[in-house]
């Protein structure tokens, strides 16, 4: 603990910008690593809300430092003066940072606080008023205030014969800034205020943040020495991922002879071996698998047939044989499944009892018998979802057709 | 008070290096120059000795914060500082230090707005854990003894009347070398 004893300060917002930065990065990393959108947007609103109160900050310390030196401004002054700003600034929709520049210029001319916002009203309202440059009636007002109104009556013919140049443009344009105010301007305006106000909530806080995470033993440095202990064998987490690598690498050494064994000792080869067979074998073992699912589960023997019917219509393993039913093949003619896929889509594949396609097959019949298709189309070779077709249509309509209640039932 | 704030003394340091080096050094030398009567009548309104017997170092011989130890207890240093700051914006460039932990402690003792503590204090982080502890009357008691004797708040009532004097000095001293720098770009 120190007493400290101020003698000179010095504005220096590099540190807060460093804070903020940092923040930015920590926003790139949330993004990057796929933390929520909604995450990434609030810290974008944060990071813009701290920069924006950080500009302000130090606009109005330099308007506070001119009006106390040219102005003779006190703390309680200084502070009404910003008030003023801000209730000016949402009157009339133009930015606090471009009011207080002006307000600065006319604090030096009238060595005073209240003259200054007089004098920056007057300039406001005439230029919403005229449309004339906002410099140039700011210098005729100065100017008019020190005694000299040449300008000012050059801008204003009229004002020639006045006797209180500046009290007669005051009450010509008296509240036009605040009539002529943009709408959307305004509305800018108030977002920005509201925007400074929370980032002047935000600016500790990111400070903190970003002390935190490199703090001495915080994340960045823990994080970090993880890593170096990685690449360091002497460490203990060193030793673990040398293991690790180590097995990874005996794994991938058994797997080669294994797969070497099946390609005369070159395991690549005796890979695409193994993977061609097992390519060529697919549809056999998806209807094998699909049977053994329908088996298991106890589902309609009409889809068992569809599924012996898939293999029976065109062997899939060559030299094999095609697998024929046992029971009476035309009971499949009168199933109305088209494109059941165990093993592919057999719904344009000839039906060796009718002659035509199981689909047109299926079609016909119910047709013949005034009935309604099921139509499922499933193209993931996938049983349940047959099963799981059926099911709905046994919910929606009461019960499966007629004809095919007679070998299937759920 | 002060009240003058500097800006950009990173900039003006780092083209009065680049003007001529030992430019800033002597700059430095003679702002701290200017503080030096301060810190000299700090260190004079410093109690010699302990103003209460239990920040007597023999009877505190393990603590600490016993009156001047580590550190003498009229340690004060003049300070010239242009590092950045994390929570603020303006900062300290030049200032007077006193750095002797329990000088520190008796110079602030009743400042604050002494508003009735808690009886049991928030949970902190202790030793890989939290804990919280009883809060006890000794720090009221040791402000009212020093406040009996007159042996708080006495660094700044020491200073207060050549703080703005000095203030200005140092400004005119940094406003010469940025003159210089500005001379030399033109």
């Amino acid at each position: 603990m120190s007493v400290i004893v101020k003698l000179l300060s010095k504005f220096d917002d590099s540190g807060i910008k460093k804070a903020q930065h940092g923040f930015g990065g920590l926003k790139k990393t949330l993004a990057g690593i796929g933390i929520g959108l909604g995450l990434k947007q609030v810290a974008d609103t944060l990071l813009d809300a701290a920069k924006a109160a950080s500009a302000d900050a130090k606009s109005t310390k330099l308007l506070n430092m001119q009006l106390t030196k040219n102005a003779g401004a006190t703390k309680a002054s200084l502070i009404q003066n910003d008030k003023f700003i801000t209730s000016l600034s949402l009157q009339t929709g133009i930015f606090d940072d471009d009011l207080r520049p002006s307000l600065a210029k006319f604090g030096n001319v009238t060595k005073s606080v209240s003259a200054a916002q007089k004098l920056l009203k007057i300039q406001l309202d005439v230029v919403a008023g005229t449309g004339k440059s906002s410099t140039k009636v700011a210098n005729a007002l100065a100017k008019a205030y020190a005694g000299n109104t040449k300008s000012l009556i050059g801008m204003f013919p009229e004002l020639k014969n006045s006797k209180d140049a500046l009290a007669d443009l005051a009450a010509e344009f008296s509240g036009s800034a605040i009539v002529n105010a943009d709408p959307f301007m305004k509305f800018n305006n108030s977002m920005d205020i509201l925007k400074e106000k929370l980032g002047n909530v935000v600016l500790p806080i990111l400070a903190d943040t970003v002390t935190e995470l490199t703090k001495p033993g915080g994340i960045v440095e823990t994080v970090g020495k993880f890593f170096d202990d990685l690449s360091n064998p002497k460490t203990e987490p060193g030793k673990m991922f040398k293991e690790i690598k180590t097995a990874v690498k005996d794994a991938f050494g058994q797997v080669k002879d294994f797969f070497a064994l099946f390609g005369n000792g070159d395991a690549m080869k005796g890979f695409g071996n193994v993977a061609s067979n097992l390519v060529k074998m697919l549809p056999a073992l998806l209807a094998l698998k699909a049977i053994m699912v329908l088996a298991s589960t106890g589902k309609t023997i009409a889809s068992l047939i569809t599924a012996m019917t898939a293999i029976q219509a065109k062997s899939v393993i060559p030299n094999v044989p095609p697998v024929v039913p046992t029971g009476p093949i035309s009971n499949l003619k009168m199933l109305p499944m088209i494109g059941t896929g165990f093993g592919g889509d057999i719904s344009n594949e000839i039906n060796p009892a009718t002659g035509k396609t199981f689909k047109q097959s299926a079609i016909d019949a119910a047709k013949n018998q005034g009935k309604q298709n099921i139509i499922i189309n499933n193209y993931s070779a996938d049983p349940k979802a047959v099963v799981d077709a059926l099911g709905k249509y046994v919910k929606t309509n009461g019960s499966l057709p007629n004809f095919v209640t007679g070998q299937a039932r759920r | 008070m002060a009240n003058e704030v500097i800006y950009d003394v990173k900039g003006l340091i780092k083209d009065l290096n680049a003007l001529e080096p030992g430019l800033k050094k002597a700059m430095v030398k003679e702002a701290k120059a200017i503080a030096k009567p301060i810190a000299s009548n700090i260190k004079n309104a410093i109690p010699s000795i302990a103003p209460l017997s239990g920040m007597l170092p023999q009877n505190n011989p393990t603590g600490r914060l016993a009156w001047g130890a580590g550190k003498k207890a009229d340690s004060v240093s003049i300070r010239f500082r242009t590092g950045r700051s994390r929570v603020s914006a303006v900062t300290p460039l030049v200032a007077v230090w006193v750095t002797s932990p329990m000088t520190a402690i008796a110079d602030t003792a009743g400042k604050g707005g002494m508003r009735k503590a808690k009886k049991v204090t928030s949970e902190y982080d202790y030793k890989n854990g939290r804990r919280r502890h009883q809060v006890t009357s000794q720090g009221r008691t040791m402000i009212a003894n020093l406040k009996s004797r007159y042996a708080n708040d006495f660094v700044y009532p020491a200073v207060e009347d050549s703080l703005d004097d000095a203030e200005s000095k140092i400004k005119l001293v940094i406003d010469k070398y940025a003159r210089m720098v500005n001379r030399k770009l033109d």
